[in-house]
């Protein structure tokens, strides 16, 4: 027979999203089973040896495990309970609740909850999506993958590697290899510019002289059994190679660091609307998606650059969805979209919900009951995080407005200087919503987040 | 002789560009906006310092790696050499984040610690339900809910 | 003895008889023109063509050898020795099983299938499109009504969609009579017309500029690596050996029979010698002194949609020119597969390069015209995309014979599509003719106890909830699940490890398992998986290979030599 759990809130996932979604039901007084497919809690974290997070949240320089731990030990105090090496295969919507059919080594496991927090975090492109052509030997790997073999299991990939895509774990890679003993010949990076935080760039690249070959990528790769070597060309305005300036490189690696997509092969089977431009679910400012109690949080909902913002969603997730979960009727839910404007790669939330909004302005969810116990929903200091990225690299700064349709204005700011690779965030109290939003009614309802480009002097 | 290196600083998300001119061991800063930027531009340009993050090898543990990291900075330079120091060293469980795992690592004042829990390697069938950690320490449901903690074999 | 000289762009090129074949000499201008050039020679009814015309920066192919090198051959006898272990070696290998015979199958990598035979669509095809009157329409449909019994025993899925030929315009609606006479020629199992809107009910998401099709419900698919697979460990099953990382070298010949076949692993004798060595067929051919046809190298390359697509189509589809119908090609379209993607393509390119699988841009978006014919399909669902290379002889028919100069030589080489589809036609033709030279040398009698069935591994994803509780008590490996997008299992990696053919390339347990084929192909399965096939194997986790020695993934520990 196979097993039965039935709790409040499920969160698949126990990364640092899923960690801090857990923690953050559980302290609003949900039941929660957490549920992760691998050996151990911490997610990517595991394998991220390098230092720089919890800036933010912790004011200190920590390194990937470590900041893992933290929200570990939150969450082993609590008494929480998570599953490892279990894998949901399916998921519905069933009885006013989800019913997910889920795998471990001790069979199968029907869960059915109320709400469900998607903590899925995201997968690495391969080359096959970036399209290069070519024998297929041994040595061709992704950053991520050769981090954990480097880190996690403790093997070489090869001696000698050429990094494509100048991404953050790209550039964490090069410097890595690089003190391992391997030989990093250079990167190469497809636009004009490095794709990652500058700081990667000096601290993986420069400092080991490694060098940075900007509008430039890898067509084909040559080898029968392991890498022999690379084809690399410039690339034009569109990324297209330019015949005539390929080059041969002699390696026997090839990292590729081309991009990260969000996983939501879950969402969609849930029939969770996506936003094409994140690549992950459409959420208000609780992360709560268009499928009512389903909610999303960190790298699921969109590619973020620090630790710190991933658990921060993760807890608004996590405090919503035990909201949700808790007994009593639920504030009807009022989205109104957000538009991003054209300078905008995205914005998250896409939506506002004036319905919690409202209720959180008022100190507390209306008839929420119990689960809306001391500290947990947070009344009136829940405020709303907005993140976003800017399409092209700003030198001179931009003024990021935010707006209703009918022109109150809600933010205000001068950024000295704005970079795709540099994601950006800012927050609104929910008076501030309310208030603006107040006379809103009808189709027309809708929020503006505008970018006007500044000069530079 | 002087000499003028364009340093990006990395002490805040403004990113100033730095110009440092380094004249006999002496450096002039400008380009920043605040005093933090001051000094990471001088030090910058006269002796870059860098925290270390690598792994040690683990014997005997659920994981053959375990990270490490500096708790202080090590000049640039001397990055490598610090890295074959460590080579040789080998861990046994357990361990707690923050143990010190080598002290004073090349005589330059700077420990090496720990960044995870180190934990013996376990039997590979594990119980389905486990208690949370990344080090994967026993104890089991509390607010699951019921029936969960039965079920599957051992 | 005809000998000629003719000149074509200043450069010289000769032609001479031997053995019945015409032999072309010199140098060719570009390979297009010397595969032209071979065509031509076709036409003048020689026992076949020997184009050795060389072409201008493209050096002859030389067969490398594995680096593996022992003697576990070395002095060994078997009654027969297959070379190659494609579909069609290991269909001969299983067919050759029901006979009281010694079977060795060679094969040159660390698995079966590991060339052609895994990379076209798994199409079983109707027999329509093959020239009628040749081995390659005879030995289909023969092949197509084979295989989904041969499946059934195997422990293979075999799915019969059908295959639809659209029509874009009413002139080629016209040509529904034509084609009919052909299916009738070529013996294929039925054929229907039908209209426009019968298309349009049966097939929901067709492209709206479609004329009607000509339907061939006989046409199949199955995966052709497993089926491969399975052949070859129903063949083991059976008493024959298997011997992966085994490249035939050479061949010793006394009194004009072949006696000795060398390998990297030694030499064995042999009493019969089967050439199923696909792309190096005449290559081997060679080796035996019977060079009388070569091939040349068609490759086609497909994308695959994600496991999504595939409830999109429910008939294999496509929409040839006119003109197709006289080419050498099918022209490729859409198939529904097995496990539910669907595949787009092939292409076409005649390009050197026996085992050439690099893909180019352009046949990329030259499948495009195959995607728009559904209008749920998007090239931006493909997950990857690969490409096969077709061994083709001038005369584009099979040659399945027993060779004229070498008395214990079969030969079933040149097999191009429609290969699949006639596997287990060919391996009945092909063990008849063994039999036919073994029983010249000892008694031939049928095996005591030969089994036909063959049960398949488990795989847990295609449970039900119960049964796949139930499995994973048993085991609890089959509930730890290491590759997430296609849900596979360690219990499934280990099952692949310990098979009847036990393989340890990352390669070979992704091409029985389906592990690392999904989205994020390897991303995150593959550390778990060499974790397992290095326990299982003894292997140090660092050296498990991609695909077999020479290929390992990684060069060794980090911190010097550690473990």
């Amino acid at each position: 027979m196979s097993r039965r759990i039935d709790t409040d809130v499920v969160v698949l996932g126990a990364g640092p999203a899923g960690l801090a979604a857990a923690c953050a039901a559980m302290e609003a007084g949900a039941r929660v089973v957490l549920v992760e497919r691998e050996e151990r809690v911490g997610g990517i974290l595991k394998q991220c040896v390098h230092d720089g997070f919890g800036l933010v949240r912790y004011r200190s320089k920590l390194s990937g495990p470590e900041y893992a731990l933290r929200d570990a030990d939150r969450f082993a105090a609590l008494g929480g309970a998570v599953m490892l090496e279990a894998f949901v295969t399916k998921a519905e919507r069933r009885d006013g609740g989800f019913s997910l059919s889920c795998v471990d080594k001790g069979g199968v496991v029907e869960l059915s909850s109320k709400a469900l927090v998607l903590a899925t975090g995201c997968r690495e492109r391969t080359d096959r999506q970036v399209f290069i052509h070519g024998d297929r030997p041994a040595g061709i790997l992704t950053a991520g993958l050769a981090q954990y073999m480097i880190n996690v299991q403790g093997l070489l990939p090869g001696r000698r590697a050429l990094i494509l895509g100048s991404g953050d774990i790209g550039l964490i890679m090069a410097r890595r290899m690089t003190l391992e003993g391997m030989e990093v010949v250079g990167a190469h990076e497809a636009k004009p510019e490095p794709s990652g935080l500058s700081r990667n760039v000096r601290q993986c690249l420069e400092d080991f002289s490694i060098p940075l070959e900007l509008s430039s990528t890898v067509t084909s790769v040559r080898g029968g059994r392991r890498v022999e070597g690379v084809t690399t060309a410039r690339v034009d305005e569109a990324m297209r190679p330019i015949p005539g300036t390929e080059r041969d490189v002699e390696c026997d690696t090839l990292v590729l660091s081309v991009g990260l997509i969000p996983e939501n092969e879950l969402a969609r089977s849930l029939g969770v609307p996506l936003d094409p431009a994140t690549k992950g679910p459409k959420v208000d400012q609780s992360m709560h998606t268009l499928v009512d109690g389903v909610f999303a949080c960190g790298n699921a909902v969109h590619v973020n650059d620090l630790a710190d913002y991933v658990s921060e969603s993760g807890e608004t997730a996590g405090r919503a969805a035990a909201a949700y979960a808790s007994p009593g009727a639920r504030p009807e839910r009022r989205l109104v979209p957000v538009e991003a404007g054209p300078g905008f790669l995205y914005a998250v939330p896409q939506l506002v919900d004036l319905g919690s909004a409202a209720a959180e302005a008022s100190g507390g969810a209306t008839g929420a009951g119990s689960a809306g116990s001391a500290g947990s929903t947070g009344g009136a200091d829940e405020r709303a995080a907005f993140y976003f990225r800017s399409r092209a690299t700003m030198p001179g700064g931009a003024v990021v407005r935010m707006a209703t349709a009918d022109g109150t204005e809600l933010y205000k700011r001068r950024y000295a200087v704005l970079r795709p690779p540099e994601m950006e965030r800012f927050e609104l109290s929910p008076h501030a919503l309310s208030e603006a939003l107040a006379g809103m009614r009808g189709d027309g309802a809708r929020l503006v987040v505008g970018m006007e480009r500044l000069e530079p002097k | 002789m002087s000499e003028t290196k364009v340093v990006t600083c990395i002490e805040c998300p403004r990113g100033c560009r730095l110009s440092v001119s380094v004249d006999g061991g002496a450096a002039t800063v400008t380009g920043h906006a605040c005093p933090k930027g001051e000094a990471y531009g001088a030090q910058e340009a006269i002796s870059p310092m860098r925290t270390l993050t690598t792994t040690v090898v683990a014997e005997g543990a659920a994981t053959r790696r375990l990270p490490v990291r500096t708790d202080g900075e090590l000049p640039l330079g001397r990055l490598l050499e610090a890295m074959a120091a460590i080579d040789p060293v080998v861990v046994r469980p357990p361990l707690r984040r923050g143990d010190v795992i080598v002290r004073d690592l090349l005589g330059l004042g700077v420990d090496l610690v720990a960044t995870d829990d180190l934990v013996p390697a376990t039997p590979s069938a594990t119980a389905p339900l486990a208690a949370s950690g990344i080090a994967g320490a026993a104890g089991t449901t509390g607010t699951a809910g019921t029936a969960g903690a039965e079920g599957g074999r051992p | 003895m005809i000998a000629r000289r003719s000149r074509t762009g200043g450069r010289g090129i000769a032609l001479s008889e031997r053995g019945g074949s015409i032999v072309i000499e010199g140098q060719a201008p570009s390979y297009q023109e010397k595969v032209e050039i071979g065509w031509a020679a076709a036409k003048l009814g020689f026992k076949g063509v020997v184009n050795d015309l060389s072409v201008e920066g493209a050096p002859e192919e030389t067969l490398s050898p594995p680096l593996l090198a022992d003697s576990a051959l070395e002095g060994a006898y078997y009654d027969v020795v297959i070379v190659g272990g494609g579909v069609i070696g290991s269909a001969v290998a299983r067919e050759l099983t029901r006979l009281d015979l010694s079977v060795a199958l060679l094969e040159k990598e660390s698995d079966v299938a590991a060339h052609t035979s895994s990379r076209n669509d798994g199409m079983v095809h109707d027999g329509f499109a093959a020239k009628p009157g040749s081995k390659k329409a005879a030995y289909n449909v023969r092949g197509n009504r084979l295989w989904e019994p041969l499946c059934a025993e195997l422990g293979v899925e075999f799915k019969r969609p059908g295959s639809l030929i659209l029509f874009g315009s009413a002139l080629s609606a016209a040509a529904y009579p034509v084609m009919a006479e052909r299916a009738r020629r070529n013996g294929v199992d039925g054929w229907e017309f039908w209209s426009r809107a019968r298309v349009a009910a049966e097939e929901p998401n067709v492209a709206g500029d479609q004329h009607g099709a000509f339907f061939l419900p006989s046409a199949g698919v199955l995966s052709p690596y497993k089926a491969t697979v399975a052949l070859a460990e129903s063949a083991i099953m059976n008493g024959a050996r298997v011997f992966l990382d085994t490249c035939v070298l050479g061949m010793e010949l006394e009194s004009g029979r072949i006696a000795r076949v060398r390998t990297n692993r030694g030499a064995c004798r042999a009493g019969v010698v089967v050439n199923a060595a696909g792309n190096w067929s005449d290559v081997v051919a060679g080796m035996a002194g019977d060079r009388f046809f070569s091939l040349h190298q068609r490759r086609g390359t497909e994308a695959i949609l994600d496991a999504d697509t595939g409830r999109h189509l429910r008939h294999i589809m496509g929409m040839p020119r006119l003109v197709q119908i006289k080419s050498k090609t099918k022209g490729g379209g859409l198939v529904p597969t097995v496990e539910g993607n669907v595949l787009v393509g092939p292409t076409a390119a005649e390009a050197p390069g026996r085992e050439d699988y690099s893909t180019r841009a352009w046949e990329l978006r030259e499948l495009e015209k195959h995607v728009r014919l559904n209008t749920r399909l998007a090239m931006g669902q493909a997950i990857t995309y690969f490409a096969g290379v077709r061994p083709c002889t001038y005369e584009e028919d099979f040659v399945v014979e027993r060779s004229e100069r070498v008395p214990n030589l079969v030969h079933a080489a040149g097999i191009q599509s429609p290969g699949l589809a006639s596997a287990p036609a060919i391996a009945e033709d092909v063990a008849r003719m063994v039999a036919e030279i073994a029983s010249g040398f000892r008694a031939v009698r049928p095996r005591d106890g030969w089994k036909a069935r063959r049960s398949a591994a488990p795989e847990p994803r295609r449970l039900g909830p119960e049964a796949r509780n139930a499995l994973i008590l048993g085991n609890p490996a089959y509930g730890r699940i290491v590759c997430r997008c296609e849900e596979v299992s360690e219990g499934e990696i280990v099952d692949a490890v310990r098979s009847v053919l036990p393989v340890s390339s990352m390669d070979a347990v992704k091409r029985r398992t389906r592990a690392g084929m999904g989205r994020c192909h390897g991303g995150f399965c593959t550390p778990r998986v060499m974790e397992i096939v290095a326990r299982e194997t003894g292997s140090p986790l660092w050296a498990v290979t991609k695909k077999g020695p020479g290929s390992e993934l990684c060069v060794g520990p980090t911190k010097g030599a550690r473990v």
